[in-house]
């Protein structure tokens, strides 16, 4: 197969749509036979960083590239940006206001979850937006 | 555990399901959560999720672990957008009266064990 390379439109507060962008691309994985296993540790990642643009963003994007033998996911977003990475990558930290809280959001387990679950998790921010990073080897 | 005892046990409504027989699917275990990334960070084998969430959201999150039956507690209601999308989906929906806590106590009780987390 060639490489592929899907990009996902992720609106700031879309709490009604909010995670479909993730569905469509767990139905994909499974189309193109990528193993159970492996596809719920994407879709976590992808269902978490969905969640976080819509919640904590001004809106952004994901996108999923496929490779020989290495997948990539890439959330990027318009910002404001995380001030303290190391604090927000804490198990329990978060900043999710009432209407997060509503949808069952707000725990501060995403960005450990997404790093738990992914083989390689790189993380950057600064105002302009927040950039995630996370490798699978197929 | 079959749709059939979990309903009998906790008094439940069954809102939806894509199969007629309830006995067909049998469920060993169960995980009850408020806290959607709770769930996303623990379920790690097939099971029932207990929970008094009735957002969307919910279901959604069932959607990425593959959970296909979902007991809403404290007698909540499930909205037309929330059926459209169990149905979407093929999965089971139960109400029920009993709070979060009644509902874990009588099922554990009964033999449905919880997640090795
Ligand atoms: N894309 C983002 N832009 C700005 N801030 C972010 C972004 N993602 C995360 N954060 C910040 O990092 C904190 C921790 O994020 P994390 O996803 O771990 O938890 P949460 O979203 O608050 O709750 P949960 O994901 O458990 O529902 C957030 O509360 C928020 O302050
Ligand atoms: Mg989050």
């Amino acid at each position: 197969m060639n490489d592929v390379r899907f990009e996902f439109e992720v609106y700031s507060e879309d709490y009604v749509q909010g995670g479909s962008v993730s569905s469509d691309i767990k139905k994909y994985l499974h189309q193109i036979g990528i193993n159970q296993k492996l596809i719920r540790k994407i879709v976590i990642c992808s269902y978490e960083a969905e969640m976080n643009i819509i919640i904590h963003s001004l809106g952004g994007n994901l996108i999923l590239e496929i490779k020989q033998d290495l997948i990539l996911l890439i959330s990027s977003d318009k910002g404001p940006g995380i001030k303290d990475i190391t604090l927000a990558l804490t198990a329990g930290y978060s900043t999710a206001g009432s209407k997060a809280r509503e949808m069952g959001f707000g725990a501060g387990m995403g960005l450990p979850n997404m790093k738990k679950n992914s083989d390689l998790f790189e993380i950057t921010s600064c105002p302009n937006g927040t950039n995630i990073k996370m490798s699978y080897y197929i | 555990m079959k749709i059939n005892e979990i309903l009998n046990l906790i008094k439940g409504k069954l809102v939806t399901s894509p199969c007629e027989n309830l006995n067909e699917n049998v469920y060993l275990k169960a995980f009850a959560c408020d806290l959607m990334s709770d769930c996303l960070a623990f379920v790690n084998e097939n099971c029932v999720l207990i929970t008094g969430l009735t957002h969307p959201q919910a279901l959604r999150t069932a959607e990425m672990l593959d959970i296909d039956c979902i007991i809403f507690a404290r007698g909540k209601n499930i909205n037309q957008e929330m059926l459209d999308f169990a149905i979407r989906n093929n999965m089971i929906l139960i109400t029920t009266n009993y709070t979060v806590y009644e509902v874990s106590g009588i099922l554990y009780n009964n033999g449905l064990e919880g997640l090795r987390i």
